[in-house]
């Protein structure tokens, strides 16, 4: 079965002994996850930057399909639009957004520039969902309403109190997509499903942060249909990020 | 499926929710949850109410109902908490004292976020003296306010007679606040169920030492398998297995 894992983090955990792609190929080896989605973490922060998000697509490169990269600006920046654009020319293929981290709120018009880019490249945009003040599930939701032909993904859809927020959210707006990355209860999950059906949920672990043994075992947990959990786990995503994958599903 | 052959202890679920409620359209019976465990040594199961209507409007019959249901199960590994409520105290204060002296229920829990108070406000106050007058377990859910880890210490912090399970180790974020309470409050204990933060939960574990860690499913909104696959996950020695399975619930109910 293809798994794509649409919500890996480019992160040094305790434990790692080696270069972090390596480390994270072990465990997607040792699970069977044909790809990654690989995020950037410290890149969200201010003082970093640029060599993360460069790192991260220069690690996909090497590894031949493996990982997804995904970059990040900071809206506030001046050079944001260019600094993106440039990304973009090197293979970059998603954007992600933390809005808590990086201090804006997505209702902020301060966003829209890069969104702008982003329609225009026809790159997903990520964003970090479910925690307050910023990051909220409808706050997200106003973003893909003013941009109906940006696909938009909700990390953690909603996260621990927020998940209602995101699904009511992927409801009203199709370009909605939610992934399960930390999502705590499986009858959120199987809701997500009877709401707004399997093709807009996408399996994600927040490895190596959280727990990817347990974020698959929940999926396969699940009370629906297995084309549905096949769908979850990685067909959806590879329509989303626009993957082809080989017949033995590499 | 993982296989879950590392599991031998006898197991303590401390946290199953039994009933049928609107809140995210789950139910739950006691024989479903019994199942669960079919190829388990399970010990006992700890019940409370499922959360929603039980834990505000009808909270003044819950009760009743489920020391009726109690009452099915008495050779058989099942034991309540009874579901209160500090904004209906005064109608219920006599009932649930009668009912923790008679032993029909081994504890109580509270659900600050379903009932509409901060877990730390003085309105839980009456609650926990009675608590602390009959040295009653009191099970609280963490998590966001307003039952955050931290919140609910400053409770324990107030009553240190009185021993507090906080469920779900933080449940998401809040992770990040539960070592800290645990390791002010000796009357403060945690069960893992839906955390899956699991390095910080090990960590936890690995500086505070296994005795205030309580395993639990959280069915129906988490599950055995999943649970106790992560047990297996945390790596464990045999002993901080056993105690976190078994041994330390069998400290706080004192009837496993």
């Amino acid at each position: 079965m293809l798994i794509i894992d649409s919500h890996v983090h480019y992160m040094k955990v305790e434990g790692f002994k080696r270069s972090i792609e390596e480390e994270l190929l072990a465990i997607m080896d040792r699970l069977k996850i044909n790809k990654a989605v690989l995020m950037p973490l410290e890149a969200l922060f201010p003082f970093r930057g640029v060599q993360e998000n460069e790192r991260i697509i220069s690690v996909s490169r090497r590894f031949n399909g493996r990982f997804i990269p995904v970059v990040t600006v900071n809206p506030w920046r001046d050079d944001a639009v260019d600094e993106l654009r440039g990304l973009l020319s090197k293979g970059a293929k998603a954007l992600k957004l933390h809005p808590l981290v990086q201090g804006f709120t997505p209702i902020n018009e301060i966003v829209y520039p890069i969104l702008d880019l982003a329609e225009k490249s026809n790159i997903p945009v990520i964003f970090h969902t479910g925690t307050p003040i910023y990051s909220m599930p409808l706050q997200v939701l106003e973003v893909a309403l003013t941009y109906p032909k940006l696909n938009i993904v909700m990390g953690h859809m909603g996260l621990g109190e927020y998940w209602w927020d995101a699904i009511r959210a992927a409801k009203r707006a199709d370009n909605v997509y939610l992934d399960t990355a930390g999502v705590r209860y499986l009858p959120v999950l199987e809701k997500a499903v009877r709401v707004i059906g399997a093709e807009r949920i996408l399996y994600g672990s927040d490895m190596p942060f959280l727990s990817p043994e347990l974020e698959l075992e929940k999926i396969r947990l699940l009370r629906i249909s297995e084309h549905e959990k096949e769908s979850i786990l990685g067909l959806n995503a590879q329509k989303l990020f626009n993957l082809s994958v080989s017949k033995d599903h590499k | 499926m993982i296989q879950i052959s590392y599991i031998s202890s006898g197991i303590v679920d401390f946290q199953v929710e039994i009933g049928k409620s609107r809140h995210m359209g789950v139910s739950l019976t006691v024989d479903e949850a019994l199942k669960e465990y079919r190829d388990y040594n399970l010990k006992c199961l700890v019940i409370a109410p499922l959360r929603g209507e039980a834990y505000n409007v009808e909270v003044k019959l819950v009760n009743e109902r489920f020391r009726e249901l109690l009452n099915t199960y008495k050779d058989r590994k099942v034991i309540g908490l009874a579901a209160v409520n500090p904004w209906h105290w005064e109608d219920l204060k006599t009932r649930i004292e009668g009912y923790l002296k008679r032993g029909v229920f081994k504890g109580i829990k509270l659900f600050p976020s379903i009932q509409g108070f901060h877990v730390n406000d003085e309105i839980v106050y009456p609650i926990m003296d009675l608590a602390a007058k009959l040295r009653t377990l009191v099970y609280v859910p963490s998590g966001y306010p307003p039952q955050t880890p931290l919140e609910i210490a400053d409770l324990a912090s107030l009553y240190p007679e009185v021993k507090i399970v906080m469920g779900h180790a933080g449940f998401s974020d809040m992770w990040i606040e539960v070592a800290s309470a645990l390791r002010r409050n000796d009357n403060l204990y945690v069960d893992i169920s839906t955390q899956t933060q699991i390095r910080a939960i090990k960590r936890a574990i690995r500086d505070l030492g296994p005795h205030k860690f309580v395993y639990a499913s959280d069915m129906p909104f988490s599950h055995p398998r999943l649970e106790l696959y992560k047990v297996k996950l945390l790596g464990l020695s045999e002993d901080e297995k056993e105690a976190l399975l078994h041994g330390n619930a069998k400290e706080l109910l004192r009837v496993v």
